[in-house]
């Protein structure tokens, strides 16, 4: 059953109680495991993750935000939007690496979405709202890049550089 | 009065677990070289932003709130009779105070596995079968070793003998597991090796269902420690009076849950499949064991 009226108060009182804990779920979309290997290794003492209030969890109900890496294919597709229809609102999204952000070399393949935008219009038509997205772009992403781009998605820091979508012109 | 005292007790001891999950956090995090939680509020403030989430009622199970927060309130209600037991422990004990917690500690589990296993997620139900063999096996050591411990502990200043020295220590080690493992600690733990099975009870809980049973298993976990604490004070009760008794079992209660966390990061590779194997069998050598004493003792 899901609720119409999501989550008690408002988007950034959710954020507020958010920016102290973050529950974390990667989901491959069909990457090359270079971006995944990244986001493990964010996930290793080293960097150390849970000094944020990041955690990993095993399931899409437990998640705030979701780690989403690949070009989204359209064999992984149904399986992406139940998992992104699974998370509990505010749903957040990061997108990571080149492919997740606008396809990469995969950009017009027959198999692919072409990336985060090609499923953001897929999610609008089935009716599922994602309340906050960044990209987060590199091949792979770098593990920092990750970490900053979680700092931003929850406010805490400010972007440095803005996107712009640029449409493939055929011919 | 001791009822009075005993509520206070209780409302304090309720808001402790969380707060000691935190600091176990950190200890965890500590013997990893690692920084950790940013503070030892951690958890709290995990169980803050999961009570404003969204709640996503697991399909075919719409009475899981009810479930939850029935199982919630049991865990609480079983911290009652320990405060009790603790504040009252060197004047008298009551084998029904004892009786209350074992008995709500597995009424509070049972209704958690009925939440999960009436979800239609087959890898839930999955687990809660993984749990239900722990819990039945695991029930043997709670109730046997809670209740030898306490009974011979509070004999033992009378009654000092060899015989009942060992099986007091061994009720100890009995305890000692089956407090573990009821905690739901690695390798014994289907929470935190859900990502590795894939599987586990808490799969399709959310938001406030999730925070709920957070709290729960929290509370449950400290309901055993502190069970273990009485059973470890237990022979000093007759040399220590109330106002000692009660700080004297809140700080063996935090030790012993610290040490708890960091025997789960020794055996955090443990094989979690055959958990129930190896349970089975180390009850069955301390029941030998204790079966042996026994007979030479009378």
């Amino acid at each position: 059953m899901d609720l119409d009226n999501a989550f008690n108060g408002s988007l950034e009182e959710v954020f507020s109680k958010l920016k102290r804990s973050v529950w974390v779920f990667h989901l491959n979309t069909g990457s090359c495991n270079g971006c995944d290997i990244e986001v493990l290794d964010v996930l290793t003492p080293y960097f150390d993750v849970e000094r944020f209030g990041i955690k990993l969890v095993g399931s899409p109900r437990h998640a705030d935000l979701m780690l989403l890496t690949g070009p989204v294919t359209l064999k992984t597709l149904s399986k992406v939007l139940k998992a992104i229809k699974a998370m509990p609102r505010p749903r957040l999204v990061l997108v990571l690496g080149s492919c997740g952000v606008g396809g990469g070399i995969w950009f017009n393949t027959y198999s692919t979405l072409g990336g985060y935008s090609g499923l953001e219009e897929v999610l609008k038509e089935a009716g599922v709202e994602v309340d906050k997205v960044v990209y987060v772009p590199g091949c792979p992403v770098r593990p920092e890049a990750i970490i900053y781009g979680v700092a931003v998605l929850l406010g805490l820091l400010q972007p440095k550089v803005r996107h712009r979508r640029v449409m493939a012109v055929e011919g | 009065m001791v009822s009075l005292t005993s509520l206070l007790v209780t409302v304090s001891f309720a808001l402790l677990p969380p707060l000691l999950d935190g600091v176990e956090r950190k200890v965890k995090a500590k013997i990893q070289t690692r920084y950790g939680p940013p503070t030892i509020l951690q958890t709290w403030y995990d169980l803050m932003k999961l009570w404003i989430k969204e709640l996503k009622i697991p399909t075919s199970s719409e009475s899981s709130f009810l479930l939850v927060s029935l199982s919630f309130l049991t865990a609480i209600t079983a911290l009652y009779p320990l405060a009790y037991m603790i504040v009252t422990l060197h004047t008298q004990f009551e084998p029904l105070l004892l009786a209350l917690p074992l008995t709500l500690v597995a009424s509070s589990h049972g209704l958690m596995l009925i939440t999960s296993t009436s979800t239609s997620n087959p890898f839930a139900i999955i687990g809660s079968y993984r749990s239900v063999i722990l819990t039945l096996l695991n029930e043997f050591g709670l109730i046997s070793g809670s209740v030898i411990a306490i009974y011979t502990g509070l004999r033992l200043l009378t009654n000092h003998t060899l015989s009942t020295t060992m099986i007091y220590l061994l009720s100890l080690v009995i305890l000692l597991f089956s407090t573990y493992v009821g905690g739901g600690r690695l390798p014994f733990d289907i929470h935190e090796a859900e990502p590795e099975l894939a599987s586990g009870i808490l799969i399709e809980l959310s938001g406030k269902l999730l925070a709920l049973y957070i709290y729960t298993h929290l509370l449950i976990r400290y309901v055993l420690t502190l069970l273990m604490s009485v059973a470890l004070i237990a022979p000093l009760t007759l040399v220590i009076a109330t106002p000692t008794a009660l700080p004297l079992t809140l700080l063996i209660s935090f030790i012993l849950y610290i040490a708890y966390g960091m025997i789960a990061v020794a055996l955090g590779r443990t094989r979690v499949d055959i958990g129930v194997k190896t349970l089975f069998i180390y009850y069955l050598i301390a029941l030998i064991v204790l079966v042996i004493f026994t007979c030479l003792s009378i």
